[in-house]
């Protein structure tokens, strides 16, 4: 049996890993990062990926990863892709550009309601890109530490972490993670990109969409026990 | 590309060379799915299982694991052993479908994964199964216009319209495709199981087999029975979802004869029984009307299969729409005018009162379907109906400001010759134009209501109104 499908303690770990790879693949490719991308993406295939539905997206984006021969050329176009380009950004890889308008202040509230989100999860965003609160590579990590948060109150028994940690998954997916990167993604596949860039949209809008639903089963779950009290 | 069958049981493979394509046979491929790679390194189109003897989820893992989109592999389940042929139509039927079947999103993977509610679960959670699920596409949805079809339609209240558009709880919806079917646009669809899929593999499997057969529609839950007289059997969601078209179209495809059995002695789950046993009953009604054997829609697939009807081979089915399919329903049983009402047909036959009618257009801005256009010429506006996109909602009626004096009328009528007639105007109205400048200020109907609505004591102001328009009032 797949380690993935063995307890929801194990589940929450491998979720934690997919959000935790997914994260570094949307932060500038460096050869060595390159090599963990692969190593990870080995150990998630490991634990039973194959079983979720979201694998075809994933094995596209695998495939892609593992045709990377040169990390210059996919290093130039994450420039274009995310970070300045030549007229900007082609996909901003911020939840800001996509839902606030600048104009109107918009973008220091959407700003502002993450900080205050990551406050109330105890959450420091890492120092890579720590300047946007809102970088996809960010809120991917904040659902990995999320994730780890459920693995320990699993192995704890710990009840009322739990819950309260599967409130917050749900909560963030729902209100962010989950509500901008569909657009964000449709946004990388309409223009023209390296495959690697291409096929990472996908996979990570996929996995996102799955994961939402694992989400709610989990919360239902918990929700359950006590109505039947 | 492979047809993969499970050998057990005396199960006897198709003719691959009827079916052009790699057929494998597979010895305890139920208990053993990742067999499923075995065919070579083609890709998988469908399976042959055993009925309780496999695990869905992890056939599923299997066909993913090859490159393949489980979602898009008809999986054929028997419990008894079928002969050569009968496994050929069955093996044909299902190519046909997987070779539809365009592309799947991942809102279309409905996720059936129980463990995960149970509470602290300590022991294995089971591999997750999938199943196809619908979507809304926003740019075709009606939703603004007011149309809540898919939500009244919905036995489990899993679509709610908010704020001009529709929001689906994907963990309420059962996936039964009622509201894809009720779509008067096509905004909602389920890839896994389209009209152009059911009518590929019924055109296969009349084609493939060597005498007349029927079709039985069967819900995704109901254990398949043995292959006899000629049934074959046709995979959808639930057969709450069937409307007339649906239940009507094979007939137009060559087959023989429909059913669309109960789900058993519980009956349906989720309380479709009497809406399948109306649909079923209208269907037949309307084969009566069209002089067909109404012995050709059954409630079960038992007895022997009548042969096609004649000149099933001429005309094209563009769609399972109830009008459409009733056409050309009508043109090979060489009827040209009918006409009869239907109880359950989403059809609909719109008049207007002339007498009645301001022209005010609320009709048009709420029909759904786009059955009603308005056209406006210099001196005129002409308010069009097209009944083959009328699906009877009844929204143009509900919505006639003037409904009290009976402006618009709808029938539950199909009307043959109408249906091949397209778009006609059934209203026409002239405009007043004003008197400084030229331009058009209002339909003459509406400016008489307004005036007999003022009555005398306002003559000035609907004689300004009415003569002018207003930048020159």
């Amino acid at each position: 049996m797949s380690e993935l499908l063995e307890t929801l303690e194990k589940l929450a770990r491998f979720r934690q890993g997919m959000y935790r790879l997914l994260s570094a693949a949307f932060l500038p490719p460096q050869p060595e990062r390159l090599v963990n991308l692969r190593a990870g993406a080995d150990m998630l295939e490991g634990m039973g990926l194959v079983h979720l539905a979201f694998y075809n997206e994933w094995a596209q984006w695998r495939r892609a990863l593992d045709d990377v021969d040169d990390v210059i050329p996919i290093d130039t176009e994450y420039v274009r892709m995310f970070t300045t380009g030549i007229a900007g950004a082609v996909s901003p890889p911020t939840e800001s550009f996509y839902r606030a308008d600048p104009i109107r202040g918009e973008t220091a509230e959407v700003l502002a309601n993450l900080r205050l989100l990551y406050d109330k999860y105890r959450l420091e965003p890492t120092a890579v890109v720590s300047d946007t609160l809102d970088h996809v590579s960010i809120q991917l990590e904040v659902m990995s530490a999320l994730c780890a948060r459920e693995a320990e109150a699993r192995a704890e028994a710990n009840d009322r972490r739990l819950e309260l940690t599967l409130v917050h998954q749900l909560e963030f997916v729902e209100a962010h993670l989950g509500v901008w990167l569909p657009v964000f993604v449709n946004r990388i596949a309409s223009g023209e990109t390296e495959p690697f860039f291409a096929t990472l949209g996908p996979a990570t809008a996929s996995f996102v969409h799955h994961d939402a639903g694992v989400i709610r089963s989990l919360c239902r779950g918990i929700a359950e026990p006590e109505q039947a009290r | 590309m492979t047809f993969v069958v499970c050998e057990d049981h005396g199960t006897h493979l198709p003719h691959q060379e009827s079916l052009r394509t790699n057929v494998a046979g597979i010895t305890e491929l139920c208990e053993n799915p990742s067999a499923v790679s075995q065919g070579g390194n083609t890709r998988l189109e469908a399976l042959v299982l055993h009925t309780g003897e496999f695990d869905l989820g992890l056939i599923q893992s299997a066909i993913r694991k090859t490159g393949v989109d489980p979602l898009g592999v008809p999986i054929v389940t028997l419990d008894d052993s079928p002969t050569a042929q009968q496994m050929t139509v069955l093996a044909a039927g299902a190519i046909a479908r997987h070779r539809e079947f365009r592309e799947a999103r991942p809102e279309h993977a409905k996720m059936l994964w129980q463990t995960l509610t149970e509470h602290r679960h300590s022991s294995s959670l089971g591999v997750p199964q999938y199943i196809g699920a619908p979507s809304i596409d926003p740019s075709l949805c009606s939703a603004e216009r007011g149309c809540r079809l898919c939500v009244e339609s919905c036995p489990v209240s899993a679509l709610k319209p908010v704020s001009g558009s529709i929001t689906y709880d994907v963990d309420t919806c059962v996936a039964c495709g009622i509201c894809v079917t009720t779509c008067p646009t096509g905004a909602t669809v389920n890839p896994t199981a389209t009209e152009e899929q059911i009518a590929a593999q019924i055109r296969a499997m009349v084609s493939t087999a060597e005498g007349p057969i029927g079709i039985e529609f069967r819900c995704r839950a109901t254990k398949p029975g043995p292959i006899r007289d000629g049934w074959y059997p046709v995979e959808v969601a639930c057969t709450g979802m069937l409307t007339i078209g649906w239940l009507l179209a094979p007939l137009v495809l060559g087959a023989g004869a429909v059913a669309a059995p109960s789900c058993g002695a519980t009956g349906c789950p989720i309380g479709n029984d009497e809406r399948v046993s109306a649909q079923l009953a209208d269907a037949s009604s309307i084969l009566g009307k069209f002089g067909v054997s109404e012995g050709r829609m059954m409630s079960n697939g038992r007895g022997a299969v009548l042969e096609p009807l004649t000149g099933v081979d001429g005309p094209s089915l563009p769609n399972f729409k109830d009008t459409i399919v009733c056409l050309t329903l009508g043109v090979v049983a060489g009827i040209d005018d009918a006409l009869f009402t239907s109880v359950t047909g989403s059809v609909g036959v719109v008049t207007i009162n002339e007498l009645a009618c301001t022209a005010c257009e609320q009709c048009v801005g709420v029909c759904p379907a786009h059955a009603l256009a308005v056209r406006r010429h210099e001196d005129t506006t002409e308010i069009s109906f097209d009944p083959i996109l009328c699906v009877g909602c009844g929204m143009c009626v509900s919505t006639c400001p003037e409904g009290g004096r009976g402006a618009i009328t709808q029938n539950r009528n199909f009307d043959i010759a109408a249906l091949t007639l397209g778009p006609m105007p059934i209203f026409t109205a002239s405009m007043s134009t004003c008197e400084m400048c030229g331009s058009p200020i209002a339909p003459r109907a509406m400016l008489d209501r307004i005036h007999s609505m003022l009555g005398t004591e306002h003559a000035e102001t609907h004689d300004l109104i009415s003569r002018r328009c207003l930048n020159c009032r």
